[in-house]
């Protein structure tokens, strides 16, 4: 009887242990997670739950990971699991994953699924592992592969759980965000061609062959992008000449609008004086952007210039206009001459590598923007492309070239610029040869005076910093550490958090930057928003003459007033008035004579021999749509000794960050540093860290053992009272 | 539940009767102070990562010596008859004392606050991985003090109850670090069974309802094993 009981117990015991394992096996689906990190690392960012909301066509990942790996690794599985199952919570009906078991243990299935990793591009992997006390080397596939519709994306190794929603996130936005922003659309993209008739009869004398075909032409190329953009363009032409809807509207953007005066033509007839409108607007919702059909260049010696947009060229502003309108958009412009840093190596003279190459920033943005090279000078400012990046130039800018930059503003787009005070030239022998230090030359692009006309410029000094790198010195030179001035490390409570994109930024390292100093009273009257990002310590100094960058004869100023906090970074945002608002257009200085239109400008000019005199207006925009300015005054934090390979360091990610910033992906800037771990302490002095160390690890203790010692002596005293109670007794 | 609470009662004052309380205060707090302040400088972060990262292999060494006398200084000295006589349940016992147990290494992380409190002072502590690192020490605590009393269950002796609650704790923390050596297709199922893989996940900062099922699945099954033992000695 008492054994059938005992055993009952075991067998209840059994049962519960049963329920036990089962409740935590159905735990393992069926969980809840409460990510208690004030910047939400543990949980989708926004805009990774939009990026899944929004599918408009089923979007497959499959998850090819090699099963029961060794640590690390088996922990990648989980969090990726994990991961995906949040996005599929947050994700709508479209969104679909699934793993596939790639084990080599030589199972029909898992030989399938490796047949299938490898032919989407997912090879596999060696990594360590311990077998009978060896160390030995096993083969594992880690990768994903996304498809959606015909385009497949692979991410072919995950070793790391750092950055992987980032990485995710990025990689179904690149494939779904035009489809799903396209098919999301209330009402179609309006694509309204204005292009006055009467334009027709001043077309011969200004080159423009084809005007008058351009509306069939135009409506063509509307029809055929209409086919890749799911029929959602409403293309429509506008004669401003005969409609007055259409010229008022005309007047309401900023279309090229062109005047002339009564003038006889080659027949001898009198052209009566009259005006006429070009241009192509491409609208949704409360956005239009302006497409301009003809160019206005004014050339030395050919005189003005009308050039009118190739098809080609057409197709691509109308779709990058697309792009901008419904914000997918991940065109980035980069400034490829005017003695920029180039972001691939280039060959300098005989074979001698160029200019220092920033490849390490280069592979960074191109993961993540499709980089447009603008060569100002030969190009001009492509249309489309939602920012310039322009990283220490060297050579100046012509008026002409600071008209564009200063229209691309105007037009609404961004600028994020990397100006550097000086430039260094190595002296003859070099200082090994007693050549003496390097020379700086001041350097004057041009770019200054229309940043100084927003309100906004660069100081032609460095800023040095008591708070800075400190470069560890061999014992063989004496040892120790030397400060090395001009790399001010740059402290949490000096870069402005209030920021999205420098939210989590919480320590930078500068390298040869200037201040940069803002105009209160311009700005404001503009209807700017300056935003200071960051500033150096207030134990900085400037240095503006005698510059010498040899930390060995660089010394701090005695005078405590030389010491001064400086802000290194601003951002300008708002309606930038233009530099040439009340100024000519520029004349376009051409390199090479009769070559292109010029050419046949001139040649055209040659034998018309009439010429009609016209006037364009609404050529300049002179209060432009609200823009905006990154400035920072210096480059050399986008070389490849600041910058980490995997853009993971602070700097790296605040670089990216601006970039985000300068194309509106704020929303990305804010996912991609929420995982930044760097969190560094403030600077304590040698007494506190003693301070604190001995109260922690010496104080409490000591107050334990007080503790203990004061209840012992009560209990003795409580003790000695008993006895003396029951001895008097 | 008003036995629990007598007993509950009874045996956290007895902890404090002794000098052994202060000792294994004084002892955790000087070990876990002095490798989380040997390093905190030089790392210059304001975080308490390495701290919780301590924890589970302190707490294995730790918390056994903290219940090892729970049972099996009531066995030695006879006073576990007396207790079987009075008209308290076993689980009541096991209550108590666990509760005792608890509450003891609850009291002995306090003072551990006092590191936050310090590194806020000094940078910006980011508030939700403290929280979920205490939350996820009283989580293991609890477990391991779990462990304890089914070790002081198991026998008279208040050292072989020390080391063998010592090898569970130490085997449960260590487990999901010593995968390299197991089996492939077990890999998983020991990988879940370790209490340091569930404890870091809550000190990051993310409280996962997997990682409070296993603790809580761990506190139910040990001490349901105390309750068969203390009914098989009873």
């Amino acid at each position: 009887m008492r054994r059938a009981l005992n055993l009952t117990r075991y067998y209840r015991f059994i049962m519960y242990a049963i329920v036990v394992v089962l409740v935590n096996v159905a735990g393992a689906t069926l969980f809840f997670r409460v990510d208690l990190t004030s910047s939400r690392v543990y949980s989708l960012s926004r805009a990774s739950r939009e990026a899944v909301a929004t599918l408009s066509e089923p979007l497959t990942i499959k998850v090819f990971f090699t099963g029961n790996l060794p640590a690390p690794y088996n922990n990648i599985e989980r969090y990726l699991g994990d991961l995906l199952q949040e996005y599929a919570v947050a994700g709508n009906r479209y969104f679909n994953y699934e793993f596939f078991n790639v084990s080599s243990d030589g199972d029909e299935r898992a030989r399938q699924n490796q047949e299938a990793a490898r032919n989407y591009g997912v090879f596999p992997v060696q990594i360590q592992k311990i077998e009978q006390d060896e160390m030995k080397f096993q083969t594992a596939h880690m990768g994903m592969v996304f498809i959606h519709g015909d385009i497949i994306e692979t991410i072919p190794t995950i070793t790391s759980t750092e950055g992987l929603e980032f990485q995710v996130t990025s990689t179904i936005r690149k494939m779904n965000n035009k489809i799903s922003a396209l098919l999301s659309l209330k009402e179609n993209i309006s694509v309204k061609l204005f292009l006055s008739s009467s334009l027709e009869v001043v077309a011969p004398y200004m080159n423009l062959a084809g005007l008058s075909d351009l509306p069939g032409e135009t409506e063509k190329l509307v029809s055929r992008l209409n086919e890749k953009n799911y029929g959602r363009l409403a293309f429509s032409h506008l004669d401003p000449s005969r409609d007055a809807d259409g010229r008022r509207e005309a007047e309401g953007h900023n279309i090229l609008s062109l005047r002339w005066e009564e003038f006889k033509d080659r027949k001898g007839r009198t052209i009566p004086a009259d005006s006429g409108y070009a241009g192509i607007i491409v609208g949704h919702g409360d956005r239009r952007e302006e497409i301009p059909l003809i160019r206005v260049v004014r050339i030395p010696v050919f005189g003005t210039q009308y050039l009118l947009a190739e098809m080609e060229e057409l197709e691509g502003d109308i779709e990058n206009t697309i792009e901008n309108i419904i914000d997918v958009n991940e065109k980035t412009g980069y400034l490829a001459d005017h003695g920029t840093h180039p972001l691939e190596t280039t060959q300098g003279a005989f074979g001698q590598p160029g200019t220092e190459p920033l490849s390490r920033f280069g592979s960074l943005l191109s993961a993540e923007y499709t980089v447009t090279p603008v060569k100002i000078k030969e190009e001009g400012i492509p249309e489309g492309i939602r920012s310039l990046i322009i990283a220490g130039p060297r050579e100046p800018f012509t008026d002409y070239d600071l008209y564009q930059i200063d229209q691309f503003l105007m037009k609404g787009r961004n600028l994020a610029i990397f100006l550097d005070p000086f430039e260094e030239s190595a002296p003859q022998g070099g200082m090994a040869m007693g050549g003496g230090p390097a020379a700086s030359r001041p350097i004057e692009t041009g770019l200054e005076k229309l940043l100084a006309h927003y309100g906004i410029t660069v100081k032609k000094s460095y800023i040095m910093d008591e708070n800075c790198f400190k470069q560890s010195i061999s014992r063989a030179f004496g040892g120790g550490e030397r400060p090395i001035y001009f790399a001010p490390i740059i402290k949490s409570e000096f870069i402005n958090n209030d920021v999205p994109f420098l939210k989590n930024i919480k320590g930078l390292i500068m390298l040869k930057a200037s201040p940069v100093e803002i105009e209160d009273e311009k700005i404001k009257k503009a209807g700017l928003k300056a935003e200071k990002l960051f500033s150096s310590s207030e134990r900085s100094w400037e240095m503006a003459e005698g510059i010498n960058q040899n930390p060995l004869f660089m010394q701090p100023p005695t005078q405590e007033d030389a010491y001064r906090q400086m802000a290194i970074a601003y951002t300008l945002e708002g309606p930038f008035p233009s530099y040439f608002a009340d100024r000519p257009v520029p004349v376009k200085e051409e390199e090479t004579e009769g070559e292109g239109t010029a050419g046949k400008g001139a040649a055209d000019k040659a034998k018309g021999g009439v010429t009609p005199t016209l006037l364009t207006t609404a050529e300049t925009i002179e209060k432009g749509k609200p823009g905006k300015i990154f400035l920072i005054g210096t480059s050399e934090i986008l070389k490849n000794n600041v910058m980490d390979d995997e853009g993971r360091s602070p700097n790296a990610q605040f670089i990216m960050n601006v970039i985000d910033y300068a194309n509106d992906r704020e929303d990305n800037a804010v996912m991609r540093t929420k995982a930044q771990r760097f969190n560094p302490l403030m600077d304590v002095g040698p007494a506190t860290r003693t301070f604190v160390k001995t109260a922690n690890i010496v104080g409490l203790p000591v107050i334990v053992v007080i503790a203990g010692l004061f209840v012992w002596f009560r209990r003795k005293s409580r003790k000695r009272m008993v006895q003396e109670m029951f001895g008097k007794a | 539940m008003k036995n629990a609470a007598h007993i509950f009662v009874k045996e956290f004052k007895g902890y404090f009767i002794s000098p052994i309380a202060y000792i294994v205060i004084s002892l955790f707090l000087i070990l876990s102070g002095w490798f989380f302040f040997s390093t905190f400088f030089l790392f210059n972060q304001a975080e308490l990562r390495s701290f919780f990262s301590l924890l589970p292999v302190m707490f294995s060494f730790v918390i056994p010596a903290v219940t090892m006398r729970l049972f099996s200084e009531e066995f030695n000295t006879g006073s576990f008859e007396l207790l079987s006589t009075m008209p308290v349940s076993s689980a009541e016992i096991i209550i108590g004392k666990f509760l005792a147990a608890f509450s003891f290494v609850v009291l002995m992380l306090i003072p551990t606050l006092s590191y936050g409190i310090f590194i806020s002072f000094m940078g910006d502590l980011d508030i939700g991985p403290w929280i979920g690192g205490y939350a996820g020490a009283m989580l293991i605590g609890a477990a391991f003090s779990a462990i304890g009393l089914f070790a002081s269950s198991l026998t008279r002796n208040q050292i072989i109850a020390f080391i063998v609650g010592m090898t569970i704790c130490i085997v449960t923390t260590l487990v999901d670090k010593m995968l390299f050596f197991l089996p492939e297709a077990a890999l998983s199922v020991f990988q879940f069974l370790g209490a340091d893989f569930h404890f870091q996940n809550i000190s990051r900062g993310i409280l996962d309802s997997r990682d409070v099922l296993y603790f809580l699945s761990v506190c139910f099954v040990m001490l349901y094993l105390t309750h068969l033992v203390i009914q098989e000695k009873k």
